[in-house]
């Protein structure tokens, strides 16, 4: 069953699903750092001043993520190189950390694997696909992101490569695989 | 709110259709919040449109949204016991703002947070993705956190949206 | 003005235009990015690209109408155009058929999902 619609100014959809998921190919990125914020909900612009105020040459993000604790607390994570690991939680301790139960810790080093295909948010199973495969073989996850139409998996450092074979089992992907170690002049 | 002095241009912004959030906590990290929830998805053949899963210090989070169509069932699903050990946790309207392309930019993220932060719109959570920025916050205030960050890029007039039907629900053509 | 060969990318998913700009400038490509048909008009009157990669399914016009467009156009009919066609053999019939694929005046008819190192050798081959 295929149902799609397409209309001026409409974003275009499908939706169908497919027995062995296609991809783009997985993408690796080895010893990044993980930088991880704890502070109130309240606090949210004040943590975007802080980031928008960070000027160091060549500095980006590979991965942001924030979610909720459910109470007044949000977590919000920064995945980037390692060389600025330091300049940029030093920034940010220095504008935001001044409250109660508020913290910045890094996770160092640290890989990450991501991979996209079409139309991921329109078919289900595939976070389960990707997750399960890992899970299976005892893959410890630090941190997953399925937004649009990509899937950011997080792992601890070195496990980037077997990670990617297991996902390979489960998806299907060019033959190529792309991987590589990060510096500060290649954001992503 | 006072207009930033130089916007930063960006192609776009998307809206989505309604959305049903869903939260599962557990002050334990061996309790695994991320798989429990998307095997019940996957298991009910429902899509997740977006999700973050995090272990922060000791305790294992994930959040995820799915089709407002699907509030009932999912509720039920999870609130039946299903096994683990974890809180669920729900808001019923929300909406996914996609702002791209970010460009890895620590500017764009930093001022797109705090147009946000200082509207008062809620973000229930937020990934990037390799070009787009996604905010999860209320349904009914996409276009007020459109507002805002429009107060801080240069974006086109109209959000990219998806049909909606009177009810809601998002309309789809089928062929 | 760079000697490098100017390509546009033209989908409504803002990642997948990421993923493919990337991989063009690591061929030493220079790219311009576009999200739906109007925006891709707008980026060839701003400087005209050798090769477009144009998406079907998108908002405010489709990749078809943007195709038929440039190639009855006098003053950009000589640009290559690569047809990304929609989702093959998991969707069999959207509202665009493959009928309009076939009446379409693309050089280049590529079905999705994409492999980024064949869609290379495509680009390279019609712009070298």
């Amino acid at each position: 069953m295929v149902k799609s619609s397409q209309n001026k100014s409409l974003e275009t959809i499908a939706v169908y699903w497919e027995h062995r998921v296609k991809t783009y190919g997985f993408q690796t990125l080895e010893e990044l750092s993980l930088i991880e914020v704890t502070l109130p909900l309240i606090r949210i612009a004040d943590l975007g001043l802080a980031v928008q105020k960070i000027d160091l040459p060549e500095a980006g993000f590979h991965l942001t993520l924030i979610e909720q604790s459910g109470g007044h607390m949000c977590w919000f994570y920064l995945l980037t190189a390692q060389e600025l690991e330091h300049a940029i939680s030093r920034h940010i301790t220095e504008l935001i950390s001044q409250g109660a139960g508020e913290s910045v810790s890094l996770k160092s080093p640290v890989d990450l694997i991501f991979f996209q295909g079409p139309h991921y948010g329109d078919r289900y199973g595939i976070a389960e696909a990707a997750f399960g495969a890992l899970k299976t073989c005892g893959m410890p996850i630090l941190l997953a992101a399925c937004s649009q139409s990509c899937i950011y998996i997080v792992i601890p450092c070195g496990k980037a490569k077997e990670t990617a074979s297991l996902l390979a089992q489960v998806f299907e992907v060019p033959k190529k695989i792309r991987s590589r170690k990060v510096s500060s002049k290649s954001k992503r | 709110m006072q207009a930033y002095s130089a916007k930063i241009p960006l192609a776009g912004i998307k809206l989505s259709n309604e959305l049903f959030l869903i939260r599962l906590s557990s002050s334990s990290s061996s309790v695994d919040t991320r798989s429990a929830l998307c095997q019940i998805l996957a298991e009910n053949r429902i899509n997740i449109q977006f999700l973050t899963g995090s272990a922060p210090g000791e305790l294992s989070a994930v959040t995820g949204c799915v089709a407002a169509k699907y509030r009932a069932r999912v509720k039920e699903l999870l609130l039946a016991g299903v096994g683990f050990e974890a809180k669920p946790e729900f808001v019923s309207s929300v909406g996914l703002l996609s702002l791209f392309p970010h460009r890895a930019s620590l500017k764009i993220l930093g001022l797109s947070l705090l147009a946000l932060g200082r509207s008062g719109v809620p973000i229930y959570a937020m990934a990037s993705s390799l070009s787009v920025l996604s905010f999860i916050t209320d349904y009914a205030r996409l276009l007020e956190a459109t507002k805002a960050l429009k107060e801080y890029f240069d974006l086109p007039p109209e959000p990219i949206t998806i049909p909606r039907s009177n009810n809601g629900t998002q309309q789809e053509m089928s062929s | 003005m760079s000697d490098k060969k100017l390509v546009l990318v033209v989908d409504d998913d803002p990642d997948l235009v990421e993923a493919i700009c990337m991989k063009l400038e690591s061929e030493n490509f220079r790219t311009a990015k576009a999200y739906d048909g109007v925006q891709a008009w707008e980026r060839i009157k701003e400087e005209r690209p050798d090769l477009v990669i144009l998406d079907v399914m998108m908002p405010n016009k489709n990749g078809y109408v943007v195709c038929d467009e440039i190639k009855n156009d006098p003053q950009y009919k000589d640009i290559t155009v690569v047809l990304l066609t929609a989702v093959g053999e998991a969707v069999t019939s959207t509202s665009y058929t493959h009928m309009d694929g076939k009446t379409a005046l693309a050089d280049e008819f590529i079905p999705k999902p994409i492999d980024l190192d064949n869609l290379m050798e495509i680009v390279k081959d019609y712009t070298s």
